[in-house]
Parts: structure tokens; sequence; C-alpha cells
């Protein structure tokens, strides 16, 4: 008939019809990997909250490019704008003082147009350069 | 249609104390009080933050520690170990112009940055302190910042005066970004969210498309608080940044 693990100690806790492990308590004893049962269950209880942090970090990540990106966006945007708006200022200040009506505002002008344009070029190696080795940004590379 | 009032009144400085000094209007205005709660709320914020300096910190403290922890490794990153004698100088933009950002946030109250006089002195003082420090530091060496390495002696001189513009250009942008971005998003809040009621009193059919503002004023109220912080976060990397020329003026 069948017997119970405890009348057959030999055999350890299988099923006596399938010979497969029951994980029945053998002589009181747990058999095998079952005393670190709570360990694995802690183990396995982290890789599910390391693999949830990760996606949430990944997302986090996508938000911050996000936004870096606005930042650098309008940074381009307003160092373009100012950088003009200056030139024409300076021409402008230099033609009143000295005169030279519209020489020196057409000349400010360009070389403030320029500025812009420089600095967008900087800007966009740095923001390229830094997405390339996913490093923090690192101030004046001076490409140009 | 009472209630839909000029969009741009949220913006005028209104005298709360007048006071005359030999000529010069020195009064109280609500840009004055707005400013002194701004800098109650930062200090008074860190001091509660840090009054107990716990090893393991409650939640007020633990926002004083993320703010500190951010600027200064934002400081680090860019200047580097001999850029934090500037730090208080960026902390205390960082954290006065987060707070003034996000207190504007409030319905009904004034915002100190939407004011282009505020924010033109902030980046007067940043550049400054660029030059200052960078002419104390390096004497006529400051002067290699207007000099990129590598270029022709022909072309140096044109590319000395380009330089010099995107270095005027510099406290301009500075100066004018963070003014325009939170003026315009207050702005845009005003004037769609004065759509809700003046399509509520248009007419039927009018009035069935008024909740369309009312949904895209509560999308623009997200996107502004993300603009308060990115341009305050924007502000006080830019400030690292030009800090960094003053120490390095090589390219």
């Amino acid at each position: 008939m069948v017997s119970s693990p405890r009348d057959n100690p030999t055999r350890g806790a299988t099923d006596p019809h399938t010979d497969e492990p029951t994980g029945k308590p053998l002589n009181g004893h747990r058999v095998g990997q079952q005393g670190n049962d709570p360990l694995t269950d802690l183990q396995r209880r982290i890789a599910e909250q390391q693999a949830a942090r990760a996606t949430e970090a990944e997302k986090a990540d996508t938000g911050g490019n996000l936004s870096r990106g606005m930042g650098t966006g309008g940074r381009m945007a307003a160092d373009f704008v100012s950088a003009i708006l200056v030139g024409a200022a300076v021409g402008w200040g230099f033609d009143q003082w000295l005169g030279t009506t519209p020489w020196g505002i057409i000349s400010c002008f360009l070389l403030g147009f320029c500025a812009g344009i420089l600095g967008v070029i900087r800007l966009a190696q740095r923001a390229q350069t830094s997405q390339r080795d996913a490093q923090p940004e690192q101030a004046g590379p001076g490409g140009a | 249609m009472m209630w839909v009032e000029s969009p741009i009144k949220q913006f005028e400085v209104k005298t709360l104390l007048p006071l005359q000094v030999s000529g010069i209007d020195l009064s109280f205005t609500n840009a004055s009080l707005y400013m002194i709660l701004v800098a109650a709320v930062v200090v008074g914020g860190m001091w509660f933050a840090s009054r107990k300096a716990a090893v393991v910190p409650d939640r007020v403290q633990s926002v004083g520690e993320v703010l500190h922890g951010f600027v200064y490794k934002m400081v680090d990153d860019t200047v580097g170990e001999e850029g934090m004698k500037f730090f208080p100088l960026v902390f205390s933009l960082f954290t006065f112009i987060i707070t003034a950002n996000l207190i504007g946030m409030i319905p009904h109250s004034f915002t100190v940055t939407s004011q282009i006089v505020v924010t033109f002195m902030f980046a007067m003082l940043v550049i400054g302190t660029v030059i200052i420090y960078g002419v104390w530091k390096n004497g006529f060496g400051f002067l290699k910042l207007f000099a990129p390495s590598g270029v022709p002696p022909l072309l140096l001189p044109l590319v000395a005066l380009i330089e010099v513009f995107s270095f005027i250009s510099r406290p301009v942008s500075l100066g004018i970004r963070l003014f325009a971005n939170i003026l315009a998003g207050h702005i845009m809040l005003k004037v769609f969210a004065g759509f809700v009621g003046a399509m509520l009193t248009g007419g039927a059919l009018v009035a069935l498309l008024s909740p369309l503002p009312l949904v895209l004023t509560v999308a623009v109220t997200a996107l502004e608080f993300l603009v308060c912080i990115l341009q305050a976060y924007v502000f006080a990397l830019l400030t690292c940044v030009y800090l960094n020329d003053a120490l390095h003026p090589g390219h």
C-alpha cells in the first residue's frame, strides 16, 4: 500500500507512484533547497523590484532627455536672437557716437549674426558629443 | 464678460507703500513684497530642512538634501572642484529663481521673474562676477577667451570681434530667456483661461465647445511647471558654464 515517507527514509520525500519529489518533510527536515526557501523567495522579489525600477528609471531618463532637449533648443533660439539684437544695438550706438550712420549698424548687425550662428553651431556640437558619449555636458570644447 | 480681464494685468507693479528718497522712487511695491516672500520661503525652508540634521532625514530634510546635491553635482560637473567657491552664488540663484517661478504659478500671485529688470540684474550679477573674477585670476590671460585656439592669424581679428559680440550677448540672452519664458507662459495661461469664460457667454453652440480651452489650460499649466523648473535649471547651468570660462579662459 501507499507508504508514508516516514516509513521509507532511504527514498527521501518522493511520491511512491511517480518517483517525483513531493517536498514533504523528511524526518522533520526539509529536503534539498527547501532550507533556502525564504531566501529564494526574497531573491525573486528583489529581482522583480529591480526590473520594475529599471523600467521606471528608463522612463524617467526619456523625460530627462525631453527636458534637456527643450533646454538646448531654447538656449539656441535665445542665443541666436540676442546676439543679433546686441549686434544691432552696438552698431546703432557706434553710429550715434561717431556719426557713421548706416555703416556701424550694418557691419555690427552682420557680426552679431555671425556670433549667433557660431553660438548655435557650438551648442549643437556640444549636444551631439554629449549625446554620443552619454556624458554630462562639458563646457567649452570650442569646435569652431 | 466682466471676468475676462487683460492678460497682462498680472504683471502690473503696484505701489503699496510710497517712499521717495531725494527724488528716487523707493516705494515698496508688490514686486518687493513677493521678492521678500520668495527669499523668506527659501531661507526659512532651508533652515527648516536643516534644523535637525538627522542621519536618517525626514521629508523636508530630504528635499533640502536633494536640492543641495543637485546643485553641487551641477557645479562639480561643469566647473570642477575649484568652482566650489561659487557654489553659494549658484545655489542662491537657483533656489531663488525656482521658488519665484513656482510661487508665480499660484493663481493671483505676482511672478518676480516676469520682470525683465529682475532677470537682467541676475544676468549682470553673473557676468559681472565672471569678468571681475576672470580678470583678477588670469589678468590679461582672460582675453584668451576671445581668441580661440587653432585660428589662422589672418582671421584672428575678425574671429575675436565675433567672440566679443557673442560674449556681450550672453547676459542679454541669459536675462531675456528667463523673462520671456515666464512672461509668455503666464500670458498664454491667462488667454486660454479667458477663452473659457468668453465662450461660455458667447452663444449656445460656442458654449458647448468651451471645455476645450479648459482642457488646454490644464495641459498648459503642467507645461508651465516644467518650464518653471527647467528655466531655473538652465539659468544655474549657464551660470556654471560662464564661471568655467572665468576660471579657464582658453578654449
